[in-house]
């Protein structure tokens, strides 16, 4: 088991972590989820012995490894946002030269190529340079490459940032199954709530590199288990409507961007003909409004009083 | 190690341009500065003596270097010397030469010197041929050729020499000066990955993996040393033995004695990449700063024909000056390697500092 304890980073006079606690058990998916600029590449960064953390410490197996980071080094892979790869090089090359950093025998590691090749889905094209591939199959090799030598404990940082939707959906599929069949532990950071919400067991939110709330899917949206989210769609923006919102006092959570907007109503309240009236007042016709339970994004901008993607 | 050695190799492999291009452009400046600008002086002729003796006068005349002879009729050879189109006209007669020369000609006592010199040699070969009966001659003409090849004394010129002479070669000057301007071009191509694998985050894959932090750093200066030592040893191989530049016998001791220029270099890129966040600073820094080294340390024009004080003070922070120095001593000055000791120490301190800081500075950027 990874346990953070009381970490925290200071650059300079800005507290990029501040007293983050959180463990990871060996075969789950913790996520962990926060806006841009929350943290989770610091802490991260720090969890996978790239930094070293101004306070507090990390242990792998109850054992400190900030003196002697080489033990969660041998049983770690990383994942980092930005595509880390040698463009000129083809997949098998740049597997290759991963893998044999990680100190692989030579036969090993040419049968780890041929499995994870086919697992990333990529074992058609090994001899492309990866220049020429397509951003979500740059991604799958991104994830292929830190998997190469069977990690106890993936770390991915906002892996599908900047792909289509095809591709994202095969890499979340890849993961759910390296972790259903590997048991492999993987800490799966993101700002797309429902990425965390189809993978994870666990979440950590986080928000100005603080831990804000954390526990399983459920237990987290039970923050909100009172109360209603509303989406409501407008034939056109009215900046006298949303006003008009703000001043109810049954709403909370408003959250408006263009046509849409959403809102916290406490269950059981009669919400629709204040709704209708404010309409009317302000000269707006209603396309459409859905009833839903909250999600983790409604969680979030609760707790953060914020939209996740902001 | 070596796994990052040989991936290095095999993108250079897929992405050769920068280093063939930089190769070429040193062969072709020092080509053009160093051998191509230099034209033979043009002497006019024109003479008295028989066809056949004035050839084998201007043969032995072509032997003077630098200089190139060309027959004419005397009104032509008068006329090329008054229009200005030649500086300098011989007329060969019976008992002697005469030159015409413009009057701002200034090698005129060289050039007249030399031409007594080879004059009176056949001058005597000829009175020695006439004073023999003629069926000797065949005899005395090969007595005589022998003793052109081996001589009764073997005669050496040698001149003093002191601190404040000047020895020049302006082929090894442009050869050396511009193999060691460019090769910082392609020693920081070597260094650049380091860069772009930091902000790739490769470097970080490469942190977290089984080899040590060491190993990494070792892979890559060895690798931009490499580079650049296989250009100077490509540049230098071409101009000895294909174009034949003269080294002064010290063609081995020159390419042993670039090396500490070399590890400098490599330094002082390390240092700029630890200094520049960016793939775009450090290129900046490095196209700033290598042309205004390669004029301070004398890449372009000798050092000794500079008055100003302050560009020679300046030259003493450029590595080219003290890798010229360490090239001129192996080759041209023939030093004894007592006086190499100062430049060899200079650019070794600027090595280890260098590379010291520009380490820890890397180790200490972090996310």
């Amino acid at each position: 088991m990874i346990e953070v304890v009381n970490l925290s980073k200071n650059f300079k006079k800005v507290t990029a972590v501040d007293q983050v606690n959180l463990y990871i058990e060996p075969g789950e998916i913790v996520g962990l989820l926060g806006p841009n600029g929350a943290g989770k590449s610091t802490t991260i960064a720090m969890l996978s012995t790239l930094i070293s953390p101004t306070e507090g410490d990390v242990l792998l197996n109850q054992k400190s490894i900030l003196k002697n980071p080489s033990d969660l080094r041998g049983v770690l892979g990383v994942v980092p946002q930005e595509i880390a790869l040698y463009q000129d090089l083809t997949a098998r090359e740049n597997l290759q030269f991963f893998g044999s950093i990680q100190k692989m025998a030579k036969q090993v590691l040419n049968k780890r190529i041929d499995i994870v090749l086919e697992q990333i889905g990529l074992q058609n094209e090994p001899k492309k340079l990866v220049k020429h591939y397509s951003g979500g199959m740059k991604r799958r090799l991104n994830i292929g490459v830190a998997m190469l030598h069977e990690p106890k404990y993936l770390i991915m940082d906002e892996p599908t940032v900047g792909i289509d939707p095809q591709s994202r959906n095969h890499i979340l599929k890849t993961v759910k199954t390296l972790n259903e069949n590997s048991n492999m532990a993987i800490i799966y950071t993101s700002h797309y709530m429902e990425e965390v919400e189809f993978l994870c067991n666990r979440i950590y939110i986080m928000d100005k590199g603080r831990i804000i709330a954390s526990g399983t899917k459920e237990e987290i949206k039970a923050v909100l288990s009172s109360e209603n989210t509303v989406h409501v769609k407008l034939e056109y923006h009215s900046k006298g409507f949303v006003n008009d919102l703000l001043e109810q006092p049954m709403l909370s959570n408003i959250n408006a961007k263009e046509g849409e907007i959403t809102f916290t109503v406490a269950k059981g309240m009669d919400f629709l003909p204040m709704l209708l009236s404010l309409c009317e007042k302000n000269n707006v016709i209603l396309k459409s409004f859905q009833v839903e339970e909250p999600t983790l994004e409604d969680v979030f901008l609760h707790l953060t009083g914020r939209a996740l993607r902001n | 190690m070596i796994h990052i050695f040989k991936t290095k190799l095999l993108l250079l492999s897929r992405q050769p341009a920068s280093f063939i291009i930089i190769t070429v452009i040193i062969c072709a400046f020092a080509y053009v500065l160093g051998l191509g600008s230099q034209s033979k002086l043009q002497i006019g002729v024109y003479s008295d003596l028989d066809d056949e003796k004035t050839k084998a006068y201007m043969a032995e005349f072509e032997r003077i270097p630098q200089t190139e002879y060309i027959l004419f009729s005397e009104e032509k050879a008068i006329s090329l010397v008054e229009e200005g189109e030649f500086e300098v006209a011989v007329h060969l007669m019976l008992d002697g030469f005469e030159l015409i020369t413009s009057p701002d000609f200034m090698d005129a006592p060289l050039i007249s010197n030399e031409l007594t010199t080879i004059y009176s040699r056949l001058t005597q070969e000829e009175a020695i041929l006439s004073a023999a009966p003629i069926n000797k001659h065949d005899e005395v003409e090969k007595i005589i050729g022998e003793a052109a090849v081996h001589p009764s004394f073997h005669i050496n010129y040698s001149s003093f020499t002191n601190d404040e002479e000047f020895v020049w070669d302006s082929k090894l000057h442009s050869l050396f000066g511009f193999s060691l301007f460019m090769v910082i071009y392609t020693v920081a191509n070597g260094v650049y990955p380091i860069i772009m694998d930091r902000r790739m985050r490769i470097w970080d894959r490469l942190t977290i993996s089984a080899i040590g932090k060491t190993e990494i750093y070792m892979a890559n200066i060895l690798y931009s040393f490499l580079m650049g030592y296989l250009q100077i040893v490509l540049v230098l191989s071409i101009f000895h033995f294909g174009v034949g530049v003269d080294f002064y016998g010290g063609f081995y001791y020159s390419l042993l004695l670039v090396i500490p220029y070399l590890i400098c270099i490599v330094s002082l890129s390390i240092f700029i990449a630890s200094v520049a966040s960016t793939p775009g600073k450090f290129n900046a820094i490095i196209y700033g700063m290598a042309v205004p080294f390669a004029m301070l340390g004398g890449a372009y024009w000798p050092l000794e024909i500079v008055n100003s004080d302050v560009i020679l003070a300046l030259s003493n922070i450029s590595p080219i000056t003290y890798g010229l120095e360490l090239l001129n001593g192996a080759t041209i000055n023939n030093s004894p390697f007592g006086d190499l000791i100062q430049p060899l120490g200079v650019l070794l301190f600027m090595s280890v500092v260098l590379m010291g800081v520009g380490i820890n500075l890397m180790e200490r950027r972090e996310v």
